[in-house]
């Protein structure tokens, strides 16, 4: 049994981005010590549901890095307790604003391997009408204290954002590459209801088309590629071997324990989520009432289909004997008419089903052959 | 024993759409005490839910009602009548089972298109008419400049015309005064052969089908041996009633009744409507006059989206031929859909109905494929087939000639749209017949044109150039030779039978361009560049691209968020059920009705 990783959910931030639907509240100190308090609590009684070895930690948000001081020492502090812990990577992300010198220290001293970046752009105007805080000169100088003080870096590029066009995707590229980042994230916005952005596109403002957004993307990966950094998953880039442990384990189903509002976890065939919003969570916890309230028990054929769901994002593919081994198929004979539906598409020569490169950016419809 | 029917008064009420028919039926109930106004709403009114939403009434639904007046007991018979092209046949059988109407017109909106083909349709049939201005309660009415619009518009002299608010139940004893007085009653003879109208008729699964008639001479009882004029067939009648509105049996039916009749007659067709009965022995020599045999005009391809559902489609087809005697189909097969219905119908309204019922009343959810019309088509060999599929045309090469139904249209317009209705029946392939001032605001014009062109969107047309205001009624004069192709539709060099078209040679190109650029809306780009091709014959003579799809992959998954990427797939995959798999392409099941609702 492979070791476990561990997501802790931050649900605050210092302003609510316009196109965020993720929980995540704009609160004072006061609130985030009641949140830690409550998360403190829930992790204690984890240990009752998980006792094995614990790899990778991330936590992430909202913004942990706007977190009063002390707090993330406190999570670990809590996590260590209560699970055997033996990381090999500690991720945090961070927003260029509040990744100040006493963050970097403190995160460095609480043990942090990571950081994660939430830049998105390196243009002045795509941030501000984004509704980002933060500008590009901030944005390069976050960049530039975290490598300096020694993190791996991950960068985030947002893609299909409001006036973005390629010049930004390369001069982001650029500058990453130059000052040492060596992983990247490229997601492409996806106008959720409900928020902001959704109510501005009612109103007619007008995003980069899909088109556009696979322009832009195809320009992330040949840049990426030009100063050695390569896809190991739909959105995500690395160099020096440098992947992200810790989503690797999502990829590849290992499991994961969770901790805080809306985080989501999954022990072997249980996959629960911490539902509500934070006022409700720290009510549930405070009442010794389990935090979680949504849970599921996949079946053999849910948790295969998700198994190849996820696999098939990955540039390493469907790990077909992993798959029989673990789900006791015959792998050809149970997708044979997916595979003769996506010939074109995928990449199988018996031991991994992969997306060839050139569809990685229509996965869905590939997947959708397949599940 | 004969009844007095100078106490009898059978009417129906005409009017436009949303002008208060039913509400003034129901108040009419009301004052007669027939029915209470939950009952009422159950009985009278339409029953069907699809009637209601449109405000239009399929099955006619009759009710009598007692009434006394000055010290004299009156019995009415109200006949509800539907409002459109396709069912006027219908309308003119139940106005014949009248003496009389009541027009009613809107205090506020005056008189409107619709209400004219059947103040028409009620004079032809030599109905006394009654006009009644309703809503005079809301501040726009104008009563007297409406009075002013019967009279220039209709000829009617509407100065002792009811002022009517149907909603607050004002001047409804008014009405039912002028009904007594205005109207006359029937005049049958009691001693002469049964003659009786047939003027609808239902399916009951006890009683079999069940004729509405009005009786015009004679008398009808249970038990005796009754003749049908159309079909020549003979039945026992079990079962005479009338409407109170529930059915409730009586002991005869006499001159001058309005009720229905039961003869243990096993199947709806045999009950036409317009055709007479009268008695086996000693019955009459002719029958009432105007019968017509009614026969589907309009055809269309029926499949289920789930081809699993076939046989569900099936049982639904058959049990709405039950009632529903105009309604054809027969099995077809299409490459692109499988297994199907080939349907035939009165017209366009007639099919929309039909289709809407069977996904409501029996949730089935269908592909409808475009409407057209049936042709006779001479092979060079000399042999004559009737083809109503395109699928079925003949090579090109074997084909001598086409003919196409040619209808009669007449439209009634406001002189202002002549010019607009003239363009648009010259666009639609249209001969000029004639043009006729009935009345200094109104004209006639008849026009002959082919029938594939009025089912086509004609209707609509008609409709947005006139504001609403022109009036169309058809009747078909026969079948023309005419320059006909069949425009095929090829995606990625397939052609999809269920898009195949029998046009004009003419209006080919214009609904070849028309179709591919429709279809290049609806179809959802796909992993590969999809071609949309239209041909006639080999040629192809329009052209369109689906670009392939770039962009299809999930948003980042926060915090190990795998349920919601899996629900969003699962979403997708839910959206793909609808599409039917044309070759390699993935075709939503509205791309079938698209090129139904095009314009061009």
């Amino acid at each position: 049994m492979s070791a476990a990783g561990i997501y802790v959910h931050i649900p605050f931030c210092r302003s609510k981005c316009a196109y965020c639907d993720f929980v995540s509240v704009c609160e004072g100190e006061e609130k985030q010590r009641l949140y830690i308090g409550a998360l403190l609590r829930e992790i204690n009684t984890g240990r009752k549901i998980f006792d094995g070895v614990a790899d990778t930690l991330y936590i992430g948000g909202g913004t942990p890095s706007c977190l009063y001081d002390g707090a993330v020492e406190s999570i670990v502090g809590a996590l260590g307790d209560s699970f055997d812990l033996s990381l090999r990577e500690f991720t945090v992300e961070c927003n260029p604003d509040t990744f100040t010198q006493t963050k970097a220290d403190e995160l460095k001293k609480a043990g942090v391997t990571r950081i994660s970046l939430g830049v998105q752009s390196l243009d002045d105007g795509v941030l501000k009408r984004a509704g980002r805080r933060h500008d590009a000169a901030t944005a390069m100088q976050a960049v530039r204290l975290a490598v300096k003080s020694g993190f791996d870096v991950s960068a985030d590029l947002m893609l299909g954002l409001e006036g973005q066009r390629e010049d930004d995707v390369d001069a982001f590229v650029g500058f990453m590459a130059d000052e040492g980042v060596t992983h990247l994230s490229a997601y492409m916005l996806k106008v959720e209801r409900g928020t902001p952005l959704a109510r501005a596109v009612d109103d007619g403002l007008i995003l980069p088309s899909d088109d556009d957004c696979a322009d832009l993307y195809d320009r992330t990966v040949s840049k990426l590629k030009e100063h050695g950094f390569s896809r190991y998953e739909t959105s995500n880039f690395c160099k020096d071997g440098k992947r992200c442990l810790h989503n690797m384990k999502y990829w590849t189903m290992c499991d994961y324990l969770a901790f805080g509002v809306a985080a989501h976890g999954k022990i072997g065939r249980l996959r629960y989520y911490n539902d509500g919003d934070v006022d409700g969570y720290i009510r549930a916890v405070a009442q010794g009432i389990h935090a979680y309230r949504t849970e599921e028990v996949l079946d053999d054929e849910e948790e295969l289909k998700e198994y190849v769901m996820l696999g098939l994002r990955l540039e390493d593919g469907v790990d077909v004997g992993e798959a029989e081994r673990r789900f006791g198929i015959p792998f050809e004979e149970r997708f044979a008419d997916g595979l003769k539906k996506a010939a074109g598409y995928v990449l199988f020569d018996g031991r991994t089903l992969r997306i060839k490169p050139e569809y990685a950016l229509v996965a869905n419809a590939v997947i959708n052959m397949f599940v | 024993m004969p009844k007095d029917q100078s106490k009898i008064r059978n009417f129906c009420i005409v009017a436009h759409i949303d002008h208060g028919k039913s509400t003034l039926a129901d108040r009419i109930m009301d004052v007669t005490e027939t029915v209470s106004k939950r009952e009422a709403k159950e009985q009278l009114l339409d029953s069907m839910d699809i009637e209601r939403e449109r405000g239009i009434t399929i099955k006619l639904t009759p009710v009598r009602m007692n009434y006394t007046y000055n010290g004299e007991q009156y019995e009415f018979n109200l006949i509800d009548t539907p409002g459109h092209v396709d069912f006027t046949y219908e309308v003119s059988r139940s106005l014949k089972a009248c003496e009389g109407a009541i027009l009613i017109v809107d205090a506020s909106q005056g008189i409107e298109a619709q209400t004219l083909t059947n103040v028409y349709l009620a004079l032809d049939n030599d109905l006394e008419i009654i006009p009644v201005i309703n809503k005079i309660d809301l501040p726009s009415a104008r009563p007297d400049e409406v009075k002013k619009e019967i009279e220039d518009v209709i000829g009617l002299d509407a100065q002792t015309a009811p002022l009517v608010s149907a909603k607050e139940g004002i001047g409804i004893e008014e009405v039912l005064k002028q009904v007594i007085e205005l109207l006359p009653p029937p005049k049958g003879d009691y001693d002469k052969p049964l003659k009786a109208l047939i003027f609808d008729s239902y399916y009951d699964s006890y009683k079999g089908a069940v004729s509405f008639i009005r009786i015009f001479d004679g008398k009808v009882r249970a038990g005796d041996k009754i003749k049908f004029f159309a079909t020549g067939k003979e039945f026992e009648v079990t079962e005479v009633g009338v409407f109170t509105p529930r059915s409730t049996p009586v002991d005869e039916l006499s001159a001058g009744d309005v009720g229905y009749l039961c003869a243990s007659i096993k199947n709806v067709s045999d009950t036409k409507v317009g055709d007479t009965i009268t008695t086996a022995v000693g019955g009459a020599k002719e029958p009432l006059g105007g019968f017509k045999e009614v026969s589907p005009m309009v055809f269309c391809g029926i499949y289920p989206t789930d081809g699993a559902r076939y046989n569900d489609l099936k049982d639904a087809l058959e049990k709405l031929k039950l009632n529903d005697a105009s309604l054809m189909y027969e099995p077809e097969v299409s490459t692109a859909l499988g297994f199907g219905f080939r349907c035939g119908f009165l017209g366009l309204l007639h099919m929309e109905i039909i289709q809407e019922r069977l996904e409501r009343e029996f949730d089935l959810d269908l592909i409808t494929t475009a409407p057209g019309v049936s042709y006779n088509v001479v092979k060079n060999n000399g042999e004559t087939l009737i083809v109503s599929n395109p699928s079925n045309l003949p090579p090109a090469g074997d084909i001598d000639h086409m003919e196409e139904p040619v209808v009669k249209a007449f439209l009634y317009t406001p002189p202002e749209y002549v010019g607009a209705i003239m363009e648009l029946c010259q666009d639609k392939r249209g001969t000029f017949i004639d043009l006729t001032y009935l009345e200094s605001t109104r004209v006639k014009i008849e026009y002959e044109m082919p029938l594939n062109e009025i089912i086509y969107d004609f209707f609509d047309s008609l409709k947005s150039h006139t504001r609403g205001y022109a009036s169309l009624d058809y009747e078909i004069i026969g079948y023309r030779e005419s320059d006909l192709v069949k425009l095929d539709i090829l995606l990625n060099g397939e052609i999809c039978d269920a898009l195949s078209l029998i046009v004009h040679r003419e209006k080919a190109y214009a609904r070849g361009r028309g179709i591919a650029e429709k279809l290049k809306e609806v179809i959802p780009r796909q992993l590969f560049e999809i071609p949309i091709q239209a041909a006639i014959g080999g040629k192809v003579i329009a052209r369109e691209t689906v670009k392939a799809m770039r962009k299809d992959v999930l948003a980042k998954c926060y915090g190990g968020d795998i349920t919601r990427k899996k629900k969003l797939l699962e979403k997708q995959k839910e959206g793909k059920k609808r599409m039917r798999q044309i070759g390699s392409v993935e075709v939503p099941s509205e791309a079938f009705m698209t090129i139904l609702k095009f314009n061009k």
